[in-house]
């Protein structure tokens, strides 16, 4: 039997946040080089 | 004439009140610090802020302590002199023409120089105990587990904790008992260390203690350092204490086995320094690839592309058995050594270093050189016990540090041999 506990909601970081030392953004992601 | 101490000098206040009131606090530029430049010693992360604090920058605030800056550093904490800094060495205060030891070298030489009461380094081959013994001060690599890692930047993480430099073994006992604990955040901390008292245990009472001499961490060491070491250990028997040699064999692979774990777990953890994610994109044309191999090329020094490769190589199909699963039966085996000593000892003995501190530039061009001087402390990290560096006199006016390391989570015992130690 699987037995687990209900999620517990935390803070984290704000997208913002997450976002602040990317070096580009583009609608909330990270922007990249083109894979290939 | 600066040190260079220092990467980013600027002040964080703490709360009025705590065990840690009115005291200034170095923190290694390793460890997060939120709105604060956290540079990690590279010029991959120049303009790198932390949204967050790492969970040992809340409690050193919480403590009422005054962070006064974040420390220069060997870059990723990838040395053993605090040279490969991308913003340039950091001097020895006790002589300013030799190296402060690494990596925690800045916060080692702002203790020292008296720019900081206290302060925090981080250890994953020896790199607080380095340069606490080459600056004349007292720092304590804790048991693994013991102190929260979350928002360190990782180089190696089954092997590094961070710690405290102070200028007694009391008051880096006492900076231990404020960043001790389990935190939730990290999944390696355990029970031990809620509550702690270390910094009582610093009572000098050594009677009945009894100290384990490796021979194999003796041999080969400098002269002068030898010299300072046996006068230590005379001192604590004429205390109280007893000492005897025991055999370490396996500590000869050490050196070996430590750099193949490290790397080879630093080649994973600095994946992340895509110039997309973190660290300084540079803005180059091409794809992924061609982007991230620029960005990687330009952010990185040599010592870390160094460490890159040979992690990589050590990991890769066709040589994970021969190299890496190799290095962890030799961890095994180191593990099982000090088991098999601490059955008859309370505390093993070592010249923390073999040698005096370099002088700047010595050792640059010889990156093995540098990596033999970590042959007392590489050990430690991977047996992950906790170990202290206390002065023991000097050679030729240069600091000498005695390594006592301990069972695991046995802090209380090398904190009272070492206050021993300062009688």
């Amino acid at each position: 039997m699987n037995v687990m506990r209900p999620d517990e909601v935390r803070d984290g970081l704000t997208q913002e946040e997450a976002l602040s030392n990317a070096a580009e953004t583009e609608d909330g992601f990270f922007k990249g080089p083109r894979v290939s | 004439m600066s040190l260079n101490a220092f990467i980013t000098k600027e002040t964080l206040d703490g709360s009025d009140d705590g065990p840690l009131a009115g005291k200034s606090v170095a923190v290694k530029d390793n460890i997060s610090t939120e709105g604060l430049r956290t540079t990690c010693g590279s010029a991959m992360l120049e303009d790198y802020v932390p949204p967050y604090d790492a969970t040992v920058v809340e409690l050193l605030k919480d403590a009422g302590a005054t962070i006064v800056g974040k420390a220069n550093m060997d870059e990723f904490g990838m040395g053993t002199t605090t040279e490969t800094s991308a913003f340039g060495p950091t001097k020895n205060p006790v002589d300013e023409s030799r190296v402060p030891g690494g990596s925690s070298g800045g916060s080692a030489a702002a203790v020292a120089a008296g720019e900081a009461d206290l302060a925090l380094g981080t250890d994953t081959g020896g790199s607080i105990r380095c340069p606490a013994a080459f600056c004349g001060v007292v720092g304590i690599k804790p048991t693994y587990g013991l102190v929260s890692r979350y928002g360190l930047v990782a180089y190696a993480n089954s092997l590094e904790q961070i710690g405290p430099i102070a200028p007694t073994v009391e008051g880096a006992a006492a900076l231990l008992d404020v960043i001790a604990g389990p935190d939730d955040r990290d999944g390696t901390t355990r029970d031990a260390g809620t509550d702690s008292n270390y910094a009582a245990a610093a009572d000098g009472d050594v009677e009945g203690l009894t100290i384990g001499v490796p021979t194999e961490f003796v041999e080969g060491a400098d002269e002068g350092v030898e010299e300072a070491f046996w006068a230590a250990l005379d001192e604590l028997e004429a205390q109280g204490a007893e000492y005897r040699e025991v055999s370490m064999p396996s500590v000869e692979k050490a050196v070996a086995a430590y750099y193949v774990i490290a790397m080879s777990e630093a080649s994973s953890n600095l994946a992340r320094f895509d110039g997309v994610r973190y660290g300084k994109s540079g803005g180059y044309d091409g794809n992924w690839n061609e982007a991230f191999a620029r960005a990687r090329e330009d952010g990185f020094g040599s010592e870390v592309k160094r460490r890159i490769l040979l992690g990589t190589y050590a990991l890769s199909a066709g040589y994970h058995d021969k190299y890496y699963a190799k290095a962890q039966d030799a961890r095994a085996w180191v593990k099982q050594d000090f088991d098999e000593a601490f059955e008859d000892v309370d505390v093993v003995a070592s010249p923390t270093m073999p040698v005096p501190p370099f002088e700047l530039g010595e050792s640059l061009d010889d990156p093995l050189q540098m990596y033999l001087a970590d042959a007392n402390t590489v050990p430690v990290n991977l047996a992950n016990l906790p170990a202290i560096s206390v002065p023991a006199g000097e050679t030729d006016g240069l600091p000498v540090g005695l390594q006592l390391i301990g069972p695991k989570f046995g802090e209380e015992t090398i904190v009272r041999a070492a206050s021993a130690v300062e009688n």
